[in-house]
């Protein structure tokens, strides 16, 4: 089905309310949405939401052969797909632009930020490698999926698993979970995304734009930053011009921005660890007392 | 002896972006449903005189392979069916269900989720339909209720019913293994009792709960 256009009633009050400093969900221009994080009872799963925008991320783990360049390094493949029920106008296995761009982004901060330790993937060099893969899907779109589905990557990838293996000689063993417990994955740092959108050249700016505000923009700054104030990824798209001044603001409000997010980011992940131990031992003895009821 | 511990859960509108959207739950398996429409066909789909019914089924992991074409195939031909087509010409109905998390019993749980998709969604149905999955266990001839995988595995035979609203009659029948008449009406007249006591109510509830509420 085709996107429902933007009419021109609808982007006329976007822009004057914008002028008054409002934005249509109550927020001030530099609010971020609520953020969400669902972990799932499998490992390595998650649905992360930012207002209500929805997306569910997967990581599995394979064991492929390392590319001949790089003979010591693991494999991370990152797929975002703008699954059909995200919104109407996605389609299936067509790669539409937004999608090849929101991948690219993706791949970009995560990837060449050197995220997750690649090297420590590494089981046989030049023979055996984990390729790690996350597979992710817009449940929701209602804006800003990049924000989304960044943080849906690095709490996956964080809440996810991979099984020991051990080499002795020519032989590669992989131990089940019951056998032996299986070992988190290795994270350098936490490249947070934070998307500024642009209205009427530049003049006026809002943090983590919804579906109208994108529609309405002019142009759209990405920039990744981890809490160390280090900037990861910056890009800026759209037809317009920005001074060196907003960049510089907007770097400002992202480290601050980061900052907070990182920290609810690692309450969680402690939550769920905490809860998940905890579980082991109830899902136990659950069992157990299903067994002397039959 | 009927053991039964099966944790059925739903919940209705759980996305604003759909028409209608659907979250069912059996035991560990977990799938999300939107349904899309009637709206905009594509001039390769239209049909003139009904609505054009598409299922897309996502999985958890990669990209589609031919088990989740054979079960887009089977949602289709069912729920192609059960909608009211005729009603809406030259338009198109999309169904997208999402895994969420996997254990067994796919198929069960992505047909109550699209009928409670459908209903969120406000779309014409004949009838409401209820899928119920069971596996006969051989030696005791006893019947387990949405089996898990392994249940599964090492039953006699496994299979899923669905049954409409009106007069609980069977829709869609998909099994595998090996049985015998007695024992096929044997399941089929307990997977509708299930379906009456638990199914139904569960839908019953879950609608009454969503328009009192407004």
């Amino acid at each position: 089905m085709r996107e429902v256009p933007l009419s021109l009633a609808e982007y006329d009050f976007v822009i004057k309310a914008l002028q008054d400093n409002l934005r249509l969900d109550r927020r001030s221009v530099y609010d971020i949405r609520d953020i969400k994080i669902n972990f799932l009872k499998t490992r390595g799963a998650c649905i992360v939401s930012i207002g209500n925008t929805q997306i569910s991320a997967q990581v599995s783990a394979d064991i492929v052969k390392p590319k001949d360049s790089r003979p010591n390094e693991g494999i991370l493949k990152i797929n975002l797909e703008l699954s059909p029920m995200g919104a109407q106008h996605f389609e299936v296995g067509k790669q539409s632009d937004q999608g090849v761009e929101l991948n690219r982004l993706l791949e970009k901060n995560l990837k060449q930020s050197r995220f997750l330790d690649i090297e420590t993937l590494c089981i046989r060099a030049g023979e055996k490698v984990w390729q790690i893969r996350i597979d992710l899907n817009v449940l929701n779109y209602e804006g800003n999926i990049l924000d989304c589905a960044n943080i849906a990557v690095i709490c996956a990838v964080s809440h996810f698993r991979l099984p020991e293996v051990s080499v002795t000689g020519d032989q590669i063993k992989i131990f089940t979970p019951e056998e032996r417990n299986p070992i988190p994955l290795i994270t350098i740092h936490m490249p947070i995304t934070l998307s500024f959108a642009f209205f009427d050249q530049g003049k006026y700016l809002v943090v983590d734009p919804t579906e109208l505000e994108e529609k309405c923009m002019d142009g759209k700054l990405v920039i990744g930053m981890n809490r160390h104030r280090e900037i990861c990824t910056m890009q800026l798209s759209g037809n317009m011009l920005l001074l060196k001044d907003q960049i510089k603001r907007c770097v400002d409000i992202t480290a601050n921005k980061v900052a907070k997010l990182t920290e609810f980011i690692q309450e969680e992940l402690n939550k769920t660890t905490s809860d998940l131990d905890q579980n082991q031992s109830v899902r136990t003895s659950s069992l157990a007392d299903k067994m002397s009821l039959t | 002896m009927l053991f039964d511990s099966s944790n059925l859960e739903a919940e209705l509108g759980c996305l604003t972006k759909p028409d209608g959207s659907a979250k069912f739950t059996i035991n560990d398996t977990v799938q999300l449903c939107g349904v899309y429409g009637p709206g905009e066909v594509k001039l390769m789909k239209e049909i003139a005189e009904r609505a054009s019914v598409s299922v897309v089924y996502k999985p958890r992991v990669g990209l589609n392979t031919n088990r989740e074409k054979v079960f887009e195939y089977t949602l289709r031909s069912i729920l192609d069916g059960i909608i009211i087509t005729s009603l809406h010409p030259r338009t198109a109905i999309n169904v997208i269900i999402q895994e969420v998390q996997n254990d067994s019993n796919y198929l069960a749980c992505s047909l109550n989720c699209a009928c409670l998709a459908l209903l969120d969604a406000n779309i014409p149905l004949k009838y409401t339909f209820a899928s119920v999955s069971c596996a006969l266990i051989e030696n005791e001839n006893r019947i387990i209720y949405f089996p898990n995988a392994k249940q599964e595995k090492e039953s006699l035979m496994s299979g899923t019913f669905v049954f409409d609203s009106v007069d609980k009659d069977l829709i869609s029948v998909n099994t595998s293994g090996v049985f015998d008449q007695d024992q096929f009406n044997f399941i089929l007249n307990n997977a509708r009792q299930y379906a009456i006591d638990k199914i139904f109510p569960l839908f019953n509830k879950l609608i009454n709960q969503q328009y009192n509420k407004n």
